[in-house]
């Protein structure tokens, strides 16, 4: 066939070839750690910062305010204890010294939870845009990322050998719903386990506790504590900075987001309520903080997880409904 | 007298069995524990291995990781698989397909030649919370018929008359490449006065004739697949049956014809084939489905050329026709139980790289267009998958000309010879008339992978585990 035939027509010939015309296939794992060394897409831009600008020179002044009156009453503190004793000004100076290096460390490992549950939005977002995909061989980029993310966590190891087993002809829908349906199996154990346990947790105390205001409180607490597990059963660095952004997004999506949800929930929990009828005030109480609680948890573990759930295969509420109550039956 | 004699009286033991079983069945449809799998293809679309593929990796989906699409497995729900002698029939020879693609050299499944079926029985957990209520676990039970594609055919012919029919047949006989083949046949036929009293050597020397032509359509370099009667060219039990003789013939005048003229004997003859022969085996098997899977071999088409692909289109379009489509209710499934899911596979997706896979889909779209429109119209689910039963090819890549080609590697069918191939990229629209080019596809047949390399992973297929995920997977909830 001519060069100018070739050109003209859009499609190429098919041929059939020598076996030594093979080249090895490329390793798409050692292609996957060239990636991560690249290190594209790390930046995060967020845009909605240039909007805040007006209350961030607000809150830097008064920072700085703050900051420079606790240096100065600092130094005061010293300079009063050198002129009593030298001693005295010593252990004084040793524990600012202390107090400043601790809070530097807590103040790390609480941005460092921040940023990686921030990081976690977009990269769910791309993957549930490449669940529609029907392209082939482009998922690697954001598995990489993904893995990236994890280092250094339990997660890394069953993720890699899920990627490992991931079938070559899949395209990046398959292969991003293969790695969502078989990668995180263990931690979603974990993170489900916990929901239950903690809500059972939350309904028993609510269902003995005499007080009502002390309820909520303990009720919260629960839920404190189990937002930071979830946060660490996904390979997030518990922190307070982080949890309280998990905490703002759960409870924001409960109220706004989840409402169609949570109309479907609904539906299975009205089903059950003639059950629920049979029991005393005190459980049917019980019964609902928990169920607020397992709420709060699957929303968590929504905005947790590296990949988003494969259809079908979300956890839903009703799971954790059923063995509640059966758990609350038999206990009292 | 006790009440259990007076029972015994009134229903004797016997028929309470089959009164309790008659029960059971009717109990175990309404609770939609039962579904009828229509495995609709042409003849060479890969019916048999498909089912051979399905059972085999159904039964040993427990212990391997196989099928990680399909949700059973992957929610660890399921007990266990089982086949069932099936109920009545012929049965469906799966030990001989799996013996014959665990052979030595492999090979392909022997092509159908008469219908037979099988039953498979699901045990599983149920995941909702009512069913489980009820019992822990579950069974559901699958009917699969295997039968010659060449039958499906006849199909269509339930809705037409023998005029109609003929002026159908007469019609394809006009266009290319069925006119040049059936010239003389057709200058014979145009002789006859359809009046005249029937002869019956005449009628048994035409329709040998007739059926001889159908065979060379068949065999001809287009493949073509819109034949009928279907049985001419599969007769099974029928052979030397005087059903089987008869041909088309369009009426020339308007008149009705005479008792004992030839036209007259020839329509008697269809609508006896029609009764006796397409009905039965309607009625007896095709009309009780709940799910269809239909295969279809878009290589085929893309290899032979435009002629097959048209001919395919038409054929397609034809059968599904026959089916009866519709949401299924709960008293619906009962009585009269409709198709409310489908799905489009395009089978021998490894005779393509994994690149092509989505363009496969997509040139299905084509192909079945027409009657997917009017499936839809019924309100119905469907959808386009390219599959392997069996995965016969691997993945490789070869430079050629400074270019990087995705290639595929296999051993040829019929001498079991390495193969590398770039089979060519499978276009997403219709080609031009001159771009079906000889030189544009090569789809070679390979043979079947060993079984024992790939045994309970996912490369022994591709998406056979989505395809059962979309047939069942709500029926295992």
């Amino acid at each position: 066939m001519s060069g100018d035939e070739k050109q003209r027509q859009d499609w190429q010939p098919a041929i059939e070839l020598n076996p030594e015309q093979l080249r090895d296939l490329p390793n798409t794992e050692e292609a996957a750690v060239e990636q991560v060394d690249s290190g594209e897409d790390k930046k995060d831009t967020d845009k909605s910062e240039k909007n805040a600008g007006l209350s961030r020179i607000f809150v830097a002044i008064s920072a700085l305010l703050v900051k420079l009156i606790i240096i100065v009453e600092c130094y005061r503190l010293v300079s009063w204890g050198y002129q009593q004793h030298w001693s005295l000004g010593t252990l004084l100076s040793l524990l600012i010294v202390s107090v400043l290096v601790m809070a530097i460390v807590l103040a790390l490992r609480a941005l460092k939870g921040m940023r990686q549950l921030r990081r976690r939005q977009p990269l769910q977002q791309r993957a549930s845009q490449m669940i529609a995909s029907n392209q082939y061989k482009q998922a690697a980029p954001l598995l990489d990322e993904m893995a990236e993310q994890l280092k250094g966590t339990a997660l890394v190891v069953p993720l890699q050998q899920c990627i490992n087993e991931v079938d070559s002809v899949y395209r990046d829908g398959e292969v991003i719903r293969f790695v969502s349906n078989h990668g995180f199996v263990e931690a979603d154990r974990k993170a489900i386990d916990k929901i239950s346990r903690c809500s059972f947790d939350t309904a028993a105390l609510v269902a003995v506790s005499p007080f009502a205001s002390f309820d909520i409180l303990l009720a919260a607490w629960r839920n404190w504590r189990m937002l930071n597990s979830i946060a660490d059963c996904y390979g997030i660095a518990p922190g307070i900075a982080g949890q309280w952004r998990l905490l703002r997004q759960v409870l924001h999506n409960l109220a706004f987001v989840g409402l169609s949800e949570l109309a479907i929930d609904n539906s299975g929990t009205l089903l059950t309520g003639s059950v629920t009828g049979q029991l005393t005030a005190r459980i049917g109480q019980g019964l609902g903080a928990g169920l607020v609680t397992a709420r709060i948890g699957l929303e968590a573990v929504k905005l947790c997880r590296p990949l988003p759930f494969d259809e079908g295969n979300k956890p839903k509420l009703s799971q954790i409904q059923s063995s509640l109550l059966k758990e609350l039956k038999s206990k009292f | 007298m006790s009440l259990r004699a007076r029972i015994d009286r009134l229903v004797p033991p016997e028929k309470r069995q089959e009164l309790g079983d008659q029960l059971q069945k009717f109990a175990s449809t309404a609770l939609d524990r039962h579904v009828r799998l229509a495995v609709t293809g042409l003849s060479q679309s890969g019916k048999t291995v498909f089912i051979t593929s399905l059972l085999d990796h159904l039964l040993s989906a427990r212990d391997s990781n196989g099928l990680p699409f399909f949700s059973l497995c992957n929610e660890d729900r399921l007990l266990g698989v089982k086949l069932l002698p099936s109920q009545g029939g012929q049965e469906f020879p799966f030990r001989e397909s799996m013996d014959q693609l665990n052979a030595s050299p492999t090979q392909w499944p022997a092509s159908t030649d008469k219908l037979s079926s099988i039953r498979l029985a699901i045990r599983y957990r149920p995941g909702s919370k009512v069913q489980r209520m009820v019992s822990e676990t579950a069974t559901l039970y699958l009917d699969i018929i295997d039968y010659p594609g060449e039958w499906l055919l006849d199909l269509p012919m339930l809705q037409q008359n023998f005029n109609s029919w003929s002026q159908q047949q007469y019609r394809l006989m006009a266009q290319e490449p069925r006119q040049s083949m059936a010239k003389s046949w057709l200058n014979g036929a145009a002789e006859l006065d359809g009046e005249a009293p029937a002869d019956q050597s005449q009628i048994t020397e035409f329709s040998a004739q007739y059926r001889g032509l159908l065979q060379g359509f068949r065999r001809h370099e287009q493949r073509l697949s819109l034949l009928q009667p279907g049985r001419f060219i599969l007769p099974g039990n029928l052979e030397g049956s005087e059903l089987l003789q008869f041909f088309p013939l369009v009426k020339t005048n308007s008149e009705a014809s005479q008792e004992g003229s030839l036209y007259a004997q020839l329509e008697q003859r269809f609508e006896d084939y029609k009764q006796q022969v397409v009905e039965e085996f309607y009625r007896n098997h095709f009309c009780h489905f709940d799910r269809q899977v239909v295969l279809i071999d878009c290589l085929k088409t893309l290899n032979n050329g435009r002629a097959c692909f048209d001919d395919m289109q038409e054929a397609v379009a034809g059968i599904l026709q026959s089916f009866q489509y519709g949401q299924s209710g709960l008293l619906r499934r009962l009585f009269k139980p409709r198709i409310d899911r489908v799905l489009f596979a395009s089978t021998k997706a490894d005779h393509v790289t994994a690149n092509q896979h989505h363009n496969l889909e997509q040139f299905l779209e084509l192909i079945i267009q027409q009657a997917r429109r009017d499936i839809q119209f019924e309100g119905l689910e469907t959808r386009c998958m390219a599959i392997a039963s069996y995965r016969a090819t691997g993945a490789a890549e070869a430079e050629v000309d400074g270019q990087v080609l995705s290639c595929l590697k296999g051993f040829r069918k019929q001498n079991h010879e390495p193969v590398v191939l770039f089979p060519g990229e499978v276009p997403t629209a219709l080609p031009q008339d001159k771009d079906w080019s000889g030189q544009r596809f090569r789809f070679v047949d390979f043979a079947p992978p060993d079984l024992k390399k790939v045994r309970d992973t996912p490369a022994s297929h591709i998406r056979m585990d989505q395809a059962i995920q979309y047939l069942l997977g709500d029926k295992l909830r």
